[in-house]
C-alpha cells in the first residue's frame, strides 16, 4: 500500500515538473528595435528621397535576416536571444509606422550588465544548409518566399526600388533589385553599448538603418543605373560581388543610438 | 486502505499525469445543458485527423482553435457539397470548386445564384491550408480579405453575388435536418440543435479544405523517385522558370521562382505575397478599378496588388488572374514577356528582368511543359474529396 502511494506521489510531482521549463535565474526584459532612415528621416517606401547626385530614388521592398542575437556581459559570458528574427521594412508605408520602426520584445533575458551586442545579417551556414520544409513552424525560415532554390540558400536581403536620373524629364527612371544570398554574403556586427537589464526594468536597445549609406557611403557606393540587378549568382561574377556588396552595405548602415 | 479506494487513487493519480502534460486544451466540449434534443445520447469521441505524409510538403501549421479532427472532416464533407448553404439551395461551395479542376471552376469570374456573375476568378484549394501564416493578417482570397480560413468560408453564404443567404437562415435549416445535428455532436461535442452555430461549421469546412493537400504529380516524382526524369522540354522549360540554376548565370531567365518560388521540401509553388504583376495600366494608385489589397488595407501602395498564387495544379485551372482574363498559360506568358502595363507599384522582380522579354515561342512552349509537370490527377477519383450526396446511400457511416 505505502509503495503505491509513494508511487503515485512520485508520478505526480514527476509530471508537475516535466512540463514545466527549467529555471535559469533571474530574467528581465529587453526590446530591441531597427527603424530605418534616410539620412534623418525615417524611411518610407515609395517614397522619393534626394541623392546626392540630385536623382530621386525609392525604396520599395527592405528586409533581411538576423542571425544568432546575442548579447555580450560585461564578465564576457555570452547570453543567446535568439536564433533568427526578420527586419522588413515594407511596412513603413507611413510616418508613425516609420518612425516606430520594428520592435522584437524579449521577456525572459538573464539579468544582468552587459557590455554588447552582436548579430549576423543574413542567415548562419548551418541553417542554410537547410530549407523551409525543416522549418515548418518558423514564420521566416519556414517561408518559401524567403528562400531561392536556384542557390540552395536563404534570401539574405532584399533591395528593390526605382531611382529617376532626370528629375525633371522623362526617360530617366530605373528599377532596382538587389537579392543576396549564400553562405559567403553572411555579415557578422558587434555594437559596444554599456547596459543593464534588471528583473524590474523594461531595456531598450535601438538601431538605425541609414538606407541612404547602402548605396552612398564613401568608398563603398554602389551607382545604381550602372548595375541594376543582381540575385546573387556563382562565385567571381560581378552579379555575386554586387549582391555582396549590398549586404556588406547594410550591415555597415546599422548604428546602435 | 481498501482495493477500490487504491485503484481510484492511482486512476487519480494516472489522470493527473495525463492532464499535466497534455497541451491539447482546446477540445471542443459541451456547449450548453441537454435541451431534451437527444443529441447527448450520440457519442462524442472525435479523433485526431492524421495527415498523410506527403514528399515536398511540410507539416500544416493549424490554428489551436480548430484542431482537425476526423469527425470534423466528414462533417466539413458534407457542407462543402450542401446547396442548402445558398438561399435557393442551388449552389454549394463545390459549385465553384470543383474536384477535377483543382478545386475552381473553370470560368474567368464565379458565378452565383440566379446566374449573377461575381467579381473575381475562384481560386484553387489545392494545398490551401498551407495559405495560412499565424503572423500575416492577409492570408486568403486575391485581395487577402481574410487571415483565416474560417472567417474566409463564411463570406461566401451571405455574398450577394455568390450565395446571398444569411448564415441565421442556414443555421436554421441544419439545426432542423434530421442528419446534421448528429454530425455536429460527433464533430464538436454540441448537447442541442440550438448549438449548431456559423463558427462550427465554419470550422467544419475549413477542416476539410485543410485535407485538400496534393504533391504527386510528374514535378514529384522527377524531384523525389529514382528513374523518373523530365523531358528535354520540360527540364529547359524549369530551368528558365528558376533562372540562375545551381548559382550558375544564364544566358536567359524568366524569373518566375521570385513569386512562385519553393524549395525542394515546402514546394507549394507560392510566396504568397501580394504584388501588382502590370495587369493594368494606372498613373496614380487611386487609378486602380480594382484596387485588390489596397481595397482591404487602405494603403495605397497597395492598390493593384494581388495574390500570388500557387502554380500546383495550373494547368487545370484556366482561366487566369484575379478576372480570369486570360484563358490560356500561353496568354498570361505573353503577358509577362510583353512587359505588362505600366503603374507606380508593378512589381520590381518584372521591372528588372532583363531576359524575360527576349523569351521566344520555344522558350515559352518549354516553360508551359514544365507547369504542365505540376499537374496532378491522382486525386480526380479520391472519394474522401468527393461528393457525398452522388452516393447511393450518402449519410451511411
Amino acid at each position: 500500500m505505502k509503495n503505491i502511494l509513494l508511487f503515485c506521489l512520485a508520478l505526480i510531482l514527476f509530471s508537475a515538473n516535466s512540463c514545466k521549463e527549467p529555471d535559469r535565474g533571474p530574467k528581465g526584459s529587453l526590446s530591441i528595435t531597427f527603424k530605418a532612415v534616410y539620412e534623418n528621416d525615417p524611411l518610407l517606401v515609395f517614397n522619393d528621397y534626394l541623392t546626392p547626385d540630385g536623382d530621386k530614388l525609392q525604396f520599395h521592398v527592405f528586409n533581411f535576416f538576423l542571425s544568432d542575437i546575442e548579447l555580450i556581459k560585461d564578465n564576457d559570458e555570452v547570453v543567446r536571444l535568439k536564433d533568427v528574427e526578420y527586419v522588413d521594412f515594407n511596412g513603413n508605408t507611413d510616418l508613425n509606422k516609420a518612425a516606430a520602426g520594428i520592435k522584437f520584445d524579449l521577456s525572459e533575458v538573464e539579468i544582468g550588465n552587459y557590455k554588447a551586442i552582436r548579430f549576423g545579417i543574413g542567415v548562419e551556414p548551418g541553417k542554410n544548409a537547410k530549407e523551409p520544409g525543416d522549418f515548418p513552424t518558423d514564420p521566416y525560415l519556414g517561408d518559401p518566399g524567403n528562400y531561392w532554390s536556384a542557390w540552395n540558400s536563404y534570401i539574405f536581403s532584399r533591395l528593390e526600388g526605382r531611382i529617376d536620373t532626370l528629375p525633371n524629364a522623362a526617360g530617366g527612371d530605373v528599377s532596382y533589385l538587389y537579392h543576396s544570398g549564400v553562405d559567403g554574403m553572411y555579415q557578422t556586427r558587434s555594437f559596444t553599448k554599456t547596459f543593464e537589464i534588471s528583473s524590474n526594468g523594461n531595456s531598450e536597445l535601438i538601431f538605425k538603418v541609414n538606407a541612404k549609406d547602402i548605396f552612398y557611403k564613401s568608398g563603398a557606393e554602389i551607382y545604381i543605373p550602372n548595375a541594376n540587378v543582381s540575385h546573387s549568382g556563382a562565385v567571381g561574377t560581378p552579379a555575386y560581388d554586387l549582391a555582396r556588396q549590398t549586404v556588406i552595405n547594410i550591415a555597415n548602415a546599422i548604428s546602435i543610438q | 486502505m481498501n482495493r477500490p479506494t487504491r485503484f481510484a487513487f492511482f486512476l487519480f493519480a494516472v489522470i493527473g499525469v495525463i492532464i499535466a502534460c497534455d497541451p491539447k486544451d482546446d477540445i471542443l466540449g459541451p456547449l450548453s445543458p441537454n435541451t431534451g434534443d437527444g443529441l447527448d445520447s450520440i457519442e462524442y469521441n472525435p479523433q485526431a485527423y492524421q495527415f498523410p505524409q506527403i514528399n515536398g510538403l511540410p507539416a500544416m501549421q493549424i490554428p489551436a482553435t480548430n484542431p482537425v479532427t476526423v469527425q470534423g472532416v466528414r462533417l466539413g464533407r458534407y457542407l462543402f457539397y450542401e446547396k442548402m448553404l445558398s438561399i435557393d439551395s442551388s449552389i454549394s461551395c463545390a459549385s465553384c470548386h470543383r474536384q477535377d479542376k483543382a478545386f475552381t471552376d473553370g470560368v474567368p469570374k464565379s458565378i452565383g445564384v440566379d446566374g449573377t456573375i461575381g467579381i473575381r476568378n475562384s481560386m484553387s484549394l489545392i494545398n490551401i491550408g498551407y495559405s495560412w501564416r499565424p503572423n500575416n493578417a492577409h492570408n486568403f482570397m486575391w485581395d487577402g480579405m481574410f487571415r483565416d480560413l474560417e472567417d474566409q468560408v463564411l463570406a461566401p453564404v451571405e455574398n450577394p453575388l455568390e450565395m446571398k443567404n444569411n448564415w441565421e437562415e442556414v443555421e436554421r435549416r441544419l439545426r432542423n435536418h434530421e442528419h446534421y445535428p448528429a454530425l455536429f455532436r460527433k464533430a464538436f461535442g454540441i448537447n442541442s440543435k440550438a448549438d449548431i452555430t456559423k463558427e462550427l461549421a465554419a470550422k467544419a469546412i475549413s477542416q476539410f479544405m485543410r485535407t485538400l493537400n496534393s504533391a504527386d504529380s510528374k514535378y514529384d516524382s522527377v524531384e523525389w523517385r529514382a528513374f523518373n526524369y523530365f523531358t528535354e522540354s520540360q527540364q529547359r522549360g524549369y530551368e528558365l522558370f528558376l533562372g540562375d540554376v545551381n548559382g550558375a548565370a544564364v544566358t536567359k531567365d524568366a524569373e518566375c521562382a521570385h513569386c512562385h518560388s519553393f524549395s525542394r521540401n515546402f514546394a507549394t509553388f507560392a510566396r504568397n505575397n501580394y504584388t501588382n504583376n502590370g495587369l493594368d495600366s494606372a498613373q496614380g494608385y487611386n487609378d486602380f478599378i480594382d484596387k485588390g489589397l489596397g481595397g482591404v488595407t487602405g494603403i495605397l501602395t497597395d492598390n493593384g496588388r494581388f495574390k500570388e498564387v500557387t502554380l500546383r495544379n495550373i494547368g487545370l485551372t484556366a482561366p487566369y488572374m484575379h478576372d480570369g482574363r486570360f484563358a490560356t498559360l500561353e496568354e498570361v506568358l505573353d503577358h509577362y514577356v510583353s512587359g505588362g502595363h505600366p503603374s507606380p507599384n508593378v512589381g520590381n522582380e518584372l521591372l528588372t528582368a532583363p531576359t524575360l522579354r527576349t523569351l521566344s515561342a520555344t522558350d515559352k512552349a518549354d516553360i508551359i511543359a514544365f507547369l504542365n509537370t505540376l499537374t496532378d490527377t491522382s486525386y480526380f477519383t479520391k472519394q474522401e474529396w468527393s461528393d457525398p450526396f452522388l452516393l447511393p446511400d450518402p449519410w451511411a457511416e
